[in-house]
């Protein structure tokens, strides 16, 4: 199965979710990406990512008190929602996931940037902070390091920012990681090796 | 930097990862500086290497250092003689009273730079440690505040070593290490009646002095339970606490309510350390959400299962009970206090019957089913390992069948195939129903799940089956082989072949193959002793079944030669792949391909005896025996031809060795992919070859 991680293929991070689809949208969409349709796939990214905030403020007001986000249950929230809602098949689940990482990433970076904004005293924010929250053990300011860091890791190997998105933003294992981009889980190893000294590194400065 | 370089980057990356100190200087230094932008980059990650595990599992980066070093300083009565330790917030320094009353050496302990909430905390922890007098506690005697205001701790100097490196050095068995476990506890008990919770127990804030009795230290993220204005603070702000990743429970990284149950958590987890040897989550290769899902959601293996097979035995039944108590994730489900924990650690070492139950079966469905995740990708991988395990099944039936045909005398045994096989059959199609998300209501078993249940269910529904038992447990011992569970792996294959001692007249050949599996799995491990033990038994049961001419019986051979290899039993193996060899040659239906592998196997052993040119001859005939049968990428005649190369390289004829190592590279990248460590590792000597020959 072709994979379209083209460069330019992606929308930038500031792009914002419409409202929640139609979740037959969704699913003709992910078939389309899957088959190899790269427009799919860039449309895909927005409409998960309304998905995921909508989720990530019930998953807030419900169970956690720390206001830090889950995003491994968010993103398979997400997922068995859409499944339960219409026929996704299993073949789906692997391309859902890099879309999902990278909509995960986005919505991240938005709200890292909204906090930005109102520590600057820029006005009164578009929506409370507490939002969608925080990626538990991750300063805010890092994650907007973090997006800069990929962008330019995306020009080195795409296959690495797709790895490192669903490795450090959704918080998949290496097996699960694997089966997403449809590589060997040897290959996610030895990519993730150098990646983790990678983000050491880029977070360290 | 282009894709190109990033690329190259990433092997040297591996290349220079696989060696250490003086080894890998020197292939940095082998670089040479004609790039050194390149180098540096190299240099850069792997110095970020060396801590990035840490730096991920336990929330980025280190504190500041502290401005300036306090040797040589004088504190009150108290002159600081040097530097003891650093932790996450304060430096603790060895001090000397030395105002002629009487001569003492304490610790002190000075708040890092870190501004106002950092030196809080300090005074926090001298409050709440002058409430605590247990002789296990390490005392409090005195505090005050440096000229530039910041407050320090003095405490009593303890002279000793961290709790698991002293039950280490002094090879406790199972009931000492328990019994130092239950003198924390009484400790941590005490500081629970005076409302404290510890929070952060772990080996290393457990010091064991010269008299063998433990001390515990470091209240520095302690609490009182009485009073809770301070909490919100850090729950909001969850990447400021820093716990440690190998013993902090599920509460504290989802910024939930700490009570002592958190304690009673910890000293499991300290227990379980002490006990198996090893961390109860596997905690490398961690990012902050990994550790957050491994510590909320993965169930440890039962300490027996992972700990060195002298102590498994021991661990097995209560104590892994009472430690999977004190380590369940819910805080309600773990033994109401720390005085529980220790009565029932009481009860084993008396004999007692203990008071902790395992989980129900019931009780694990509930909590996989409320999760309802973890596990959605995981159901294809649950489908691939039953689909094989199904086609080796496919495959006994066949074989089964064709056995049956082909030999009338062989029936009983054939038959006792066919029904094997059709047992596993049922049993695995059973277990993937349980995995498919459609029959179970929308959540999926992880391979492991998959396993263990199928460990449970064996013994009971095939208890009158022993030879499909037998034929189940070899084929889960090999997939947990697989997935790098080898203590788990070798208890299945154990039980395997106590599965075909029940029968009557069990298949000799099949209780051959279940020690070949376990030789192979020791082999894995670097147990070759066991491995060459195992595989005597192996190659007895074949020829006892079928002569000393057949294919499987030289397979013995190589594999007992091999393991001879690796022990430096150089002479022995020699004779044994010799001996493997000549039963090939004398197969009435030879296969070249096995025979090339046996020929370059007894190669290898010819070049560790020294004799490279006869070394050098048998890779020759090897490679001739491979190119006449395999393709092109036939990844055994790739590994021949690296080591070949190597061989002609040690020899001294570095453009033979560059001719067979390019080929070697070649045939790797057609079989594997250019990315392929073993690619990699070829064309990394290569390179080296190339550029000794290219030197003038």
């Amino acid at each position: 199965m072709p994979q379209n991680h083209g460069v330019s293929a992606f929308p930038t991070p500031r792009q914002r979710g419409r409202a929640i689809s139609e979740p037959t949208d969704i699913t003709r969409l992910l078939r389309a990406a899957t088959a190899g349709d790269a427009a799919a796939h860039d449309e895909l990214i927005p409409l998960v990512y309304a998905e995921l905030r909508a989720i990530a403020r019930g998953q807030l007001s419900r169970e956690r008190k720390d206001h830090t986000l889950n995003p491994t249950a968010l993103v398979h929230e997400a997922y068995l929602r859409l499944a339960r809602l219409d026929a996704l098949e299993w073949q789906d689940r692997t391309h859902f996931y890099a879309v999902a990482a990278r909509a995960m990433r986005n919505l991240l970076v938005d709200h890292a940037l909204r906090r930005k904004t109102a520590k600057r005293g820029g006005g009164v924010p578009d929506v409370p902070l507490d939002d969608v929250g925080d990626l538990p053990g991750v300063d805010p300011e890092q994650v907007l390091t973090l997006d800069a860091a990929l962008d330019a890791l995306e020009k080195r190997n795409p296959r690495h920012a797709r790895i490192v998105e669903l490795r450090f933003f959704t918080g998949l294992t290496i097996e699960e990681t694997a089966a997403a981009l449809e590589i060997s889980p040897a290959t996610v190893k030895r990519d993730w090796h150098l990646l983790r000294a990678w983000l050491a590194r880029e977070l360290e400065g | 930097m282009d894709p190109a370089r990033w690329e190259r980057l990433q092997e040297l990356f591996d290349a220079a990862s696989a060696c250490s100190g003086p080894a890998r200087e020197g292939f940095l230094a082998g670089l040479g500086g004609s790039d050194r932008e390149f180098v540096d980059e190299l240099r850069g990650l792997l110095a970020a290497d060396a801590d990035a595990v840490d730096a991920l599992a336990s929330g980025w980066l280190q504190e500041p250092a502290p401005a300036r070093d306090l040797t040589g300083e004088r504190l009150g009565p108290y002159r600081v003689t040097g530097e003891l330790g650093r932790g996450g917030m304060a430096v603790v320094y060895r001090a000397e009273r030395d105002d002629g009353d009487f001569a003492q050496t304490v610790a002190v302990k000075v708040v890092r730079e870190g501004g106002p909430e950092l030196a809080r905390r300090l005074r926090e922890e001298r409050r709440i440690q002058a409430r605590l007098t247990h002789p296990a506690v390490v005392r409090l005697y005195d505090g005050g505040a440096l000229p530039d205001g910041s407050p320090y701790l003095v405490m009593e100097f303890v002279d000793g070593v961290p709790l698991d490196r002293w039950c280490q050095q002094h090879a406790l068995d199972v009931d000492a290490r328990v019994d130092l476990v239950l003198e924390i506890c009484d400790a941590v008990a005490d500081a629970h009646r005076n409302l404290i919770v510890h929070r952060d127990l772990k080996p290393s804030n457990i010091l064991v002095t010269g008299d063998g009795r433990p001390r515990l230290l470091d209240f520095g993220i302690a609490k009182v339970l009485a009073d809770d204005d301070d909490g919100d603070a850090e729950r909001t702000r969850p990447h400021a606490l820093r716990v440690s990743p190998a013993t902090c429970a599920p509460e504290q990284i989802r910024g939930e309510p700490v009570t002592t149950a958190t304690d009673v958590y910890a000293l499991g987890a300290v227990l379980y350390g002490l006990l198996s040897g090893r961390s109860a989550h596997d905690l490398d290769d961690l990012t902050p959400l990994g550790l957050e899902r491994t510590v909320c959601e993965a169930e440890p293996p039962p300490a027996s299962s992972v700990a060195p097979a002298d102590r498994a035995r021991r661990l097995r039944g209560d104590l892994d009970v009472i430690l999977a108590k004190a380590l369940q994730k819910d805080p309600a489900r773990r033994y109401p206090s720390v005085d529980a924990l220790a009565d029932d650690l009481r009860r084993h070492r008396a004999g007692l019957p203990v008071l902790a139950r395992p989980d129900s079966v019931g009780y694990r469905v509930g909590r996989f089913v409320r999760r309802h995740r973890g596990g959605v990708i995981a159901a294809a991988l649950v489908a691939a390992a039953v689909l094989t395990g199904l086609g080796g099944t496919l495959w006994q039936a066949r074989e089964a069948r064709r056995q049956a045909v082909a030999a009338a005398a062989e029936r009983d045994l054939a038959q006792q195939a066919a029904a094997r096989a059709q047992s596993v059959t049922d049993f695995m199609v059973s277990l993937f129903e349980a995995a498919d998300p459609y029959v179970n209501g929308g959540d999926t078993l992880t391979v492991f799940d998959m396993l263990d249940q199928g460990r449970d269910r064996v013994d009971g529904e095939l208890a009158e089956d022993p030879a499909a038992r037998a034929a189940l447990l070899m084929a889960m011992g090999n997939a947990e082989a697989g997935l790098g569970r080898y203590a788990a792996g070798d208890s299945l294959l154990r039980g395997a072949m106590t599965a075909l001692e029940e029968m009557p007249s069990p298949d000799p050949l099949f209780a051959a193959d279940v020690l070949n599996s376990r030789s192979l799995l020791a082999g894995f491990v670097g147990d070759h002793h066991l491995a060459l033990a195992l595989q005597r038994d192996v190659l007895a049961r074949r020829r006892a079944a079928v002569g000393p001419v057949d294919r499987a019986v030289a397979a013995s051979l190589t594999s007992m030669g091999v393991a001879q290899l690796y022990l430096g039993q150089i002479d022995s193996a020699i004779v044994t792949l010799r001996e493997a060899d000549a039963v090939r040659a004398a197969l009435q239906d030879p296969n070249p391909v096995e025979r090339a592998g046996g020929v370059a196997n007894l190669a290898s052993a010819v070049q560790a005896s020294g004799d490279l040119a006869a070394a050098d001859s048998l890779f020759a005939v090897a490679a001739g025996l491979y190119r006449d049968e395999v393709p092109f990428g036939y990844p055994s005649l790739a590994t021949l031809l690296n080591n070949w190369g190597i061989l002609a390289y040690r020899r001294g004829d570095a453009p033979r060795a560059a001719e067979l190592l390019a080929e070697a590279v070649e045939r790797y990248a057609d079989a594997m992919g250019r990315e392929h460590p073993y690619t990699v590792n070829a064309q990394v000597s290569l390179d080296a070859v190339r550029a000794e020959l290219d030197r003038p």
